[in-house]
């Protein structure tokens, strides 16, 4: 349901970054930081660019097939998970921003995603003081990520 | 060969032979980033401990192999320390914005120094360059104004009993909020422009917008100057940062900004340190210098305080304990006459022992002459314990 709303990042809470195909945040309220990849990253630049979520859903379904099953209630999810950590809030204005992502952009991206698109996955790491005395050699898998910390 | 870490190199601020080679697999391009980054793994291990420069140094070589050498097994431990410098950096600005804020609400300017400036504007990149803490600087006229309203706020100076002193012979102090969050506030970028900065710096800034705050930058030619000068002295954390945050500098100057840096240097007298400076980046890593820039560098005068001074923020413990009194003394006699402005030997002994009251946090001169006899004691004794590490 989260997907026909129109949303903005949450300004200037949450500070985005997006390296090699990873986005990055951290919500400056509470110190958390999240990161997600793949179709995540792609739903986060639709929402940021001020594109159009429900046409990003729709190109992932009908290129996805069979594969695309369950994508709409997972990106719902992602979505929820997004406004739930104050990532994203719903955007009262009347009209998409100036500069928006336009619905040929919009295609585009999805089709870069491929005709498996994963469902995304929103990955929260909540300990300020273990990020950052976290060691980023020695204390984390072969992946770059303390995975038994993540939530 | 197998490098150790934290050898002999340790604390200088020219690179030894491993950090040399990271640093090169982090700014060179292609087949020379390669070339040295597999010599680095050869010689060291990453799983081994990284001194403090090094370390700091690994956002900027994940950027770097990530473009040259994508297929690095290496590469996602490389992101996982520039993932953490990217969120330490927003910490430390998130941190500090309230009191950009105060000082701007109060009507005081302010200039970003070092990581928080050179990260957005120069690098282009909040993650590559790691940030301890907030360096903000405030016009000299207003340095109390600003330090008063930044303890009414809750920022605690590191060292209270310092305070007077080191706004008189001082040009920062480190503050702390509530949770431990450093802010650095500067009221001259060098130690030695104390007698030379000041309106002409500021004119010269450039505005950066932060949310919903305009402060200011410092020029091209400022922001180098300051990164290499500053770079360049003897530091518990080998300070090698200044290499790549020079080149990152240097990329961005025009012709018009050399004759600026040549006009800074005259003016603070730091030619030796500049000079060695882009010698070193030309040599290890072909910068480029305006030929007649470089003339005119070494065609500029030094004096005895200038080549003491430079000579001794070299030796390792300059800043600390001395390993003998007399080598300690004549550091500080040089830290002084660059400070004190005075001309002429006699002048410059007069105000000396005031000023050794203030590195020695306000003694008497009885509690001074048994203060520096322990310490001369002590350094014979090879004690390196001193909690003042980085404040000429």
């Amino acid at each position: 349901m989260f997907i026909q709303e129109r949303l903005r990042v949450n300004h200037p809470h949450a500070v985005h970054d997006t390296i090699d195909g990873e986005t990055i945040i951290v919500n400056l309220k509470n110190g958390h930081y999240y990161s997600f990849d793949k179709t995540g990253v792609a739903v986060w630049e639709v929402i940021a660019r001020g594109g159009d979520l429900g046409l990003l859903l729709s190109c992932l379904q009908e290129q996805g097939g069979d594969n695309a099953v369950g994508l709409g209630d997972a990106l719902s999810d992602f979505v929820a998970a997004l406004l739930r950590e104050e990532l994203v809030i719903a955007d009262a204005s009347p009209s998409p921003p100036e500069g928006a992502m336009a619905d040929a952009e919009v295609s585009a991206l999805a089709a870069r995603l491929g005709g498996t698109p994963e469902p995304p996955v929103l990955h929260r790491y909540a300990d300020m003081q273990d990020m950052l005395l976290l060691d980023p050699i020695h204390d984390t898998d072969e992946r770059g990520w303390p995975r038994a910390r993540i939530e | 060969m197998h490098f150790q870490a934290k050898d002999q190199g340790y604390g200088h601020p020219f690179p030894d032979p491993a950090q040399l080679l990271l640093l090169k697999a982090a700014l060179c391009e292609g087949e020379e980033a390669i070339l040295a980054w597999q010599a680095w793994q050869q010689a060291f291990d990453l799983k081994d401990p990284l001194d403090a420069g090094s370390y700091r140094t690994l956002p900027l070589l994940y950027r770097n192999l990530s473009r040259v050498l994508p297929q690095e097994p290496l590469l996602p431990k490389l992101k996982a320390a520039y993932r953490q410098s990217w969120y330490r950096n927003q910490q430390v600005l998130h941190r500090g914005l309230p009191a950009l804020r105060l000082l701007r609400g109060a009507g005081i300017e302010v200039m970003l120094l070092k990581g928080a400036a050179l990260g957005p504007l120069w690098y282009g990149d909040a993650g590559v360059r790691p940030m301890a803490d907030l360096d903000v600087m405030v016009c000299p006229a207003d340095a109390c104004r600003a330090l008063d309203l930044l303890k009414e706020a809750g920022w605690t100076p590191e060292e209270p009993g310092a305070v007077e002193y080191n706004l008189r012979y001082g040009r920062a102090m480190g503050l702390r909020d509530a949770e431990g969050w450093e802010l650095d506030l500067h009221w001259h970028a060098l130690f030695e422009g104390l007698r030379h900065e000041g309106v002409d710096l500021w004119r010269n800034a450039a505005p950066m917008e932060l949310q919903d705050l305009t402060v200011k930058v410092p020029e091209h030619a400022m922001m180098l100057v300051h990164v290499m000068v500053h770079g360049l002295r003897w530091n518990p954390e080998p300070p090698i940062r200044w290499i790549p945050d020079s080149l990152q500098v240097m990329r961005a100057m025009g012709a018009g900004d050399w004759e600026r840096v040549t006009e800074l240097v005259r003016a603070y007298r730091i030619q030796l340190p500049m000079l060695q400076a882009l010698g070193y980046l030309k040599q290890h890593f072909g910068a480029e210098v305006p030929e007649h820039i470089h003339l005119a560098l070494s065609n500029m005068s030094t004096g005895y305080a200038e080549r003491a001074l430079w000579k001794a923020q070299l030796r390792p413990g300059a800043e600390r304990l001395p390993e003998a009194f007399f080598p300690r003394l004549h550091y500080l006699f040089g830290v002084y006459m660059r400070q004190s402005g005075r001309s002429g030997l006699l002048p410059n002994l007069a105000g000396f022992p005031a000023f050794l009251a203030y590195r020695t946090r306000g003694k008497s001169r009885l509690q001074l002459l048994a203060y520096y006899a322990g310490r001369a004691w002590r350094g014979r004794r090879k004690d390196t314990a001193h909690p003042h590490p980085n404040t000429p």
